[in-house]
């Protein structure tokens, strides 16, 4: 045997690139931070940080010291757990279905968020948008998600991911509809819910970086755990089955995961379009297409991603916010158009 | 090693397979030829545990095994296998190692060498970083026997396995699958197109046609100017165990 076993040049996750993860996200943290109307400075997060964590008193000027924790650090957080969860849910679904065009919103979760959103804006007494949106979006994501793979694998037993496709597609359709219909009746509310529905990462102190933490830890963990599955299921279903893999299982575990992540996401940031999509294809094509390198990747891609787009977001026409939606693409797509010229070839 | 007794498939209307029987000893070979839709696939997806049948099927004396278990068994290559695009050479092969990972899933020092070795018996190591879909069809073949290898198990079904080959590297293949069925033991049912090379190869034949079993036993005996005229509707000659096809006149 002439080849080292230090010689077979598998795929996996090189402590190179997951530095260079950790220290984007970590640049993306910093300028998100930094960048605002009051200007702040590394040395006062830093500062502020040790303070509140640790209980290491620091210098910092109060008024700095609340802008940071409760203003810039919240909503960093929030950005860098969005970003996060939908690039991997997108990049998941990717693996699971083999379509290159599956982002986080496939199954249905956007409409189903759109519509408990909705509901809960026109049906609130109160005015405005209640603070009730979040978990009726929320519900109404996860509903949406559930109606779909319940039709789905109840019209189609054996293995085919075709027809969950197009249960979500209907399932979409359908809440869209009714969402319509309410909008339509009162047209009052049509710019509030359209604001909400447009994306933002806006968040009042940490209650929304609580609120999508745990899911956040949990949907990770279990992606992450049947990343190497996801290559395997790669081969077909039958050669996966005769490796071990029960191609089933991993699939639903891989799409109830991936959309509870999206539907957290969903609940506190309205629907930010692209990153889901785009961000696992940019590491695929720096990474190749193993999912045990693209998922734990995409975690640090996406939030430093949606961390820098919010930056932009709010900076750019200041004191006036552009959706962050808009940013992702206007940002995203010609950045991923030229990698794909440069690279030349496509995901399939 | 293998035992089926009264396995039958129906699919639909369709019976692929009635009451077949057969057995196949340790360290055998066993050849499964006949015509196009004669059910070949169908039996050696039944023998992999992925096609729902009735009668008995058992492998190493258990009829019930689990997903795990049979993956430590049986390493199945399927006749047309998905082969995902981008993915390397030496990944794809490693991906044979699946049963034997632990519950992380992270390659220990023997999957190495195992994977190792399979890619330099199949003359791979050039080629172990080179992406599937670069390949020719002759080199994705021996990529796709490489994973089946690498499963280390001691039964290894394939499904015409050297129909993309040229003849060089036929005769390569099922000289190395011979080599380790000879020095490991190994068990082999393989169905074949080529009659001339299944009357080389295994050390049983059976000719299956219409789902049913019409023959079995060696090449002699299986590959006769009757049976092959009859079941593959060809006009042929055998001389020394060697199919000729003859053009009619």
């Amino acid at each position: 045997m002439s080849v080292t076993t230090s010689q077979l040049p598998l795929s996996r996750l090189k402590l190179s690139w997951l530095a260079g993860g950790v220290v984007v996200l970590g640049l993306a943290v910093i300028v998100g931070a930094v960048i605002g109307p009051a200007e702040v400075s590394v040395g006062n997060i830093a500062g502020t940080v040790l303070d509140r964590l640790f209980g290491i008193s620091q210098d910092v000027p109060s008024r700095q010291a609340g802008i940071i924790w409760e203003i810039r650090l919240p909503r960093v957080a929030l950005g860098l757990l969005v970003g996060g969860m939908l690039s991997v849910a997108g990049g998941s679904y990717q693996g699971v279905f083999r379509n290159p065009l599956a982002d986080p919103y496939l199954l249905g979760a956007a409409a189903g968020a759109g519509l408990g959103a909705t509901i809960a804006i026109v049906f609130s007494t109160a005015g405005g948008t209640p603070a009730w949106a979040t978990p009726a979006a929320f519900v109404g994501a996860l509903a949406a998600v559930g109606l779909a793979t319940a039709i789905g694998s109840a019209a189609d037993g054996n293995r085919s991911t075709a027809t969950l496709l197009l249960a979500g597609v209907a399932v979409a359709s359908f809440l869209t509809a009714i969402q319509t219909f309410i909008l339509q009746r009162r047209v009052d509310t049509v710019q509030q819910v359209y604001s909400w529905i447009l994306g933002r990462v806006a968040t009042t102190g940490w209650s929304e970086v609580w609120h999508v933490l745990p899911y956040a830890v949990i949907c990770m963990g279990v992606l992450f755990w049947y990343r190497r599955s996801l290559d395997v299921l790669a081969v077909g279903d039958d050669v996966a089955e005769t490796l071990g893999i029960n191609a089933r299982r991993t699939r639903m575990m891989v799409v109830v995961f991936a959309s509870l992540a999206t539907a957290a996401a969903v609940s506190v940031s309205g629907l930010i379009g692209f990153v889901g999509l785009v961000v696992p294809h940019m590491i695929r094509l720096i990474s190749g297409p193993s999912y045990r390198v693209i998922l734990p990747l995409a975690f640090f891609g996406g939030g430093a991603f949606l961390v820098l787009a919010d930056t932009v977001a709010r900076q750019a026409f200041a004191p006036a916010e552009i959706p962050i939606g808009v940013v992702t693409a206007f940002v995203g797509a010609p950045f991923f158009m030229s990698m794909l010229l440069r690279g030349r070839r496509s995901f399939t | 090693m293998i035992r089926c007794k009264d396995v039958s498939v129906t699919v639909g209307q369709a019976q692929l397979l009635s009451d077949v029987a057969l057995s196949v000893g340790e360290g055998r070979w066993l050849g499964v030829i006949g015509p196009n839709g004669a059910g070949k696939s169908t039996l050696l997806r039944v023998l992999a545990g992925r096609q729902a049948h009735l009668g008995i099927v058992e492998i190493g004396g258990e009829s019930v095994l689990s997903r795990r278990a049979r993956s430590h068994l049986i390493a199945y290559l399927e006749q047309t296998p998905t082969v995902p695009e981008g993915m390397y050479v030496v990944d794809y092969v490693m991906l044979g190692r699946t049963p034997h990972l632990s519950r992380f899933g992270t390659e220990r020092d023997i999957d190495h060498r195992v994977v190792s070795e399979v890619l330099e018996r199949l003359d791979l190591t050039d080629m172990a970083d080179r992406r599937l879909e670069t390949l020719s069809g002759g080199e994705r073949q021996r990529v796709l026997i490489g994973r089946a290898l690498a499963q280390s198990t001691p039964i290894v079904l394939l499904d015409e396995p050297t129909t993309a080959l040229d003849l060089g590297h036929q005769q390569e293949v099922l000289e190395l699958l011979d080599e380790l069925r000879r020095t490991r033991g190994l068990t082999l049912v393989s169905s074949m197109h080529d009659l001339t090379l299944a009357g080389q190869y295994p050390d049983t034949l059976v000719l299956i046609d219409k789902g049913e079993i019409i023959a079995s036993g060696s090449a002699s005996e299986v590959l006769t100017p009757e049976l092959i005229v009859g079941h593959y509707k060809a006009n042929v000659e055998v001389l020394d165990g060697v199919v000729r096809p003859i053009r009619p006149s």
